[in-house]
């Protein structure tokens, strides 16, 4: 990659993030509001999460990643329980966002535009991931800064900020499993509804992550990033957790690989 | 500067341009004309490298549409016939983004602009089409071009901001660029092309030199006799053979006059016998 191509690349990612400024900001100021609101209840809520755990049943505990957590006093498993439900959110985000800046430039036609500059697919391509990663990082980070300023204030003895760095860590994994999922599905072909595919994925594979939990087959966990890197994931650090983290590392980086490759042999649908 | 060769385009089973060949001479205005879904804007966004041929090749100053694609971006722009952009940002800021990939200054931008009386500080969510259509004909002027080619430039603008684009156009051309122009206007064709591509159902049914071409020179004669009788036709001859011959004749009314491009137009398509 030469100079100039880095620097196509680089004034596409600024103007993709200025046009997409709104929707980052909107679902940055939301998850933030929504995980401070959650996690600033943490003092009130702990007896009463406790005991509503007490009265759920195991299944339901399996369902959210809980079944081994039967502390909810401590601020670290009341914030990874609640992380699980933020993670999900981000991820429908993650892929909406990545179907609307490939696809979406189809549908409008503003690709039109922005192919007869002189640039070529792979450079539009590369600026569309990294648009989507950096607002995909700024998203996270809101939850992240909200988890973060509630643990300081009300968490007490309980948070620890080691435990909370690793949660967030592989749990933000999986919302660029589904960006990448989302950036393949729409380089093969922007005809069909991206983003829409990509949510059932999500969903999919978190509940076959459940049943994997419930039927105590462990093989069916791993087709779950969500329920792979939840926070017993991230507080008991496996040889298991560590291949699954290399295996979706790989799904990553071959996904946008083959994305890419398909986005450039391809006719935009327009 | 264009050179399409067998030019084939298939959406599934269906031929939007048909093993198409066609040349456009460098520094000439051409005219491509055809009815809605003849293949036009197929064969433009395939030169654009934003279709693939499905059969056939592309060149654009002998360099190859699909792996120099890129180099060809250097020295061509387009002017889409939807004026589609991000509508939430200012017309500057999509001018300043614009001449990031080009060696222009912004003033240019600004003097176009001023020519198109376009206020650059509007959202382009608040310009009407025409005002839009602004937008993609400065885009497109914003670079050290040799070819730009046009998809119904003229769609949306009034008479006299047609007329100030054709001005500009035909300013461009002195300086020695190619201009390929899409339109269903067989008006603004005839006026200011030199050369005419008519394309039906994916296939170059003819292409006509306006100055030179006699099908375009060709005389329509009509006539009214005494006794009301109507007669038209098509006259190629000498003229005065034609007026000795309309001599004879007891004329009431007479018109004599140049055919035109529609009228062309008009014969490629009256029968869609072939499609």
């Amino acid at each position: 990659m030469n100079k100039t191509e880095i620097k196509n690349i680089v004034n596409i990612t600024k103007f993709n993030l200025k046009v997409n400024f709104k929707s980052i900001l909107g679902w940055s100021i939301a998850i933030f509001l929504i995980t401070f609101l959650y996690m600033i209840l943490f003092p009130s809520m702990k007896d009463l999460a406790t005991m509503k755990m007490e009265a759920m049943p195991k299944e339901m505990l399996q369902f959210f990643g809980l079944d081994s957590l039967n502390n909810m006093n401590n601020y670290i498993h009341y914030f990874g329980m609640m992380f699980n439900m933020i993670i999900i959110t981000i991820s429908v985000y993650a892929v909406s966002l990545s179907s609307k800046l490939i696809c979406g430039e189809e549908k409008t036609k503003s690709i039109e535009f922005l192919n007869s500059l002189n640039v070529n697919r792979n450079e539009i391509y590369i600026s569309k991931l990294i648009t989507a990663f950096i607002s995909l990082i700024i998203v996270l980070l809101s939850a992240v800064i909200a988890g973060l300023i509630c643990g300081l204030a009300v968490g007490g003895e309980t948070f620890i900020l080691m435990d909370f760095i690793s949660i967030v860590k592989l749990g933000g994994i999986s919302v660029f499993i589904f960006m990448s999922i989302s950036f393949l599905l729409s380089g093969i072909s922007s005809k069909m509804n991206v983003s829409m595919i990509s949510s059932i994925i999500i969903f999919g594979t978190y509940l076959i992550g459940y049943l994997g939990v419930l039927l105590e087959k462990r093989w069916l966990v791993y087709f779950s990033p969500i329920e792979t890197l939840n926070v017993n994931g991230a507080l008991n650090m496996t040889s298991s957790t560590y291949a699954s983290i290399f295996v979706y590392l790989g799904i990553i980086i071959l996904s946008i690989l083959f994305g890419n490759y398909y986005y450039k042999r391809r006719d935009f649908n327009i | 500067m264009i050179k399409v060769k067998n030019l084939t385009k298939n959406y599934g089973k269906l031929k939007a341009v048909d093993n198409t060949s066609f040349n456009v001479n460098k520094n000439e205005i051409i005219g491509f004309v055809g009815k809605n879904g003849a293949g036009k804007t197929t064969t433009i966004r395939t030169i654009l490298n934003m279709l693939f041929p499905t059969k056939g090749e592309i060149k654009v100053d002998n360099l190859d549409s699909i792996t120099e694609s890129k180099k060809i971006k250097e020295i061509l722009s387009y002017v889409s016939s939807d004026n589609d952009y991000y509508y939430n940002i200012k017309v500057i800021d999509l001018f300043k983004f614009c001449i990031k990939f080009s060696k222009t200054k912004l003033n240019k931008a600004k003097e176009l602009s001023k020519y198109f009386e376009l206020d650059i500080n509007k959202k382009i969510s608040e310009l009407s089409s025409g005002n839009r259509k602004k937008v993609s004909i400065i885009q497109a002027l914003l670079k050290e071009n040799k070819i730009i080619i046009f998809d119904e430039p003229t769609n949306g603008l009034d008479p006299l901001m047609q007329k100030k684009f054709f001005d500009l156009i035909l300013e461009e051309k002195k300086k020695g660029i190619t201009i390929f122009l899409s339109s269903h206007n067989l008006n603004e064709v005839e006026k200011y092309c030199d050369r005419v591509i008519f394309i039906r159902s994916g296939k170059i049914v003819d292409i006509i030199d306006i100055k030179k071409d006699n099908k375009i020179n060709n005389y329509i004669i009509s006539y009214k006799t005494k006794s009301n009788k109507i007669e038209k036709y098509e006259y190629s001859d000498d003229l005065n053979k034609l007026l000795k011959k309309l001599s004879l004749l007891d004329i009431k009314d007479l018109e004599i006059r140049k055919k035109t491009i529609e009228e062309e137009f008009i014969y490629y398509y009256r029968s869609d016998k072939d499609e």
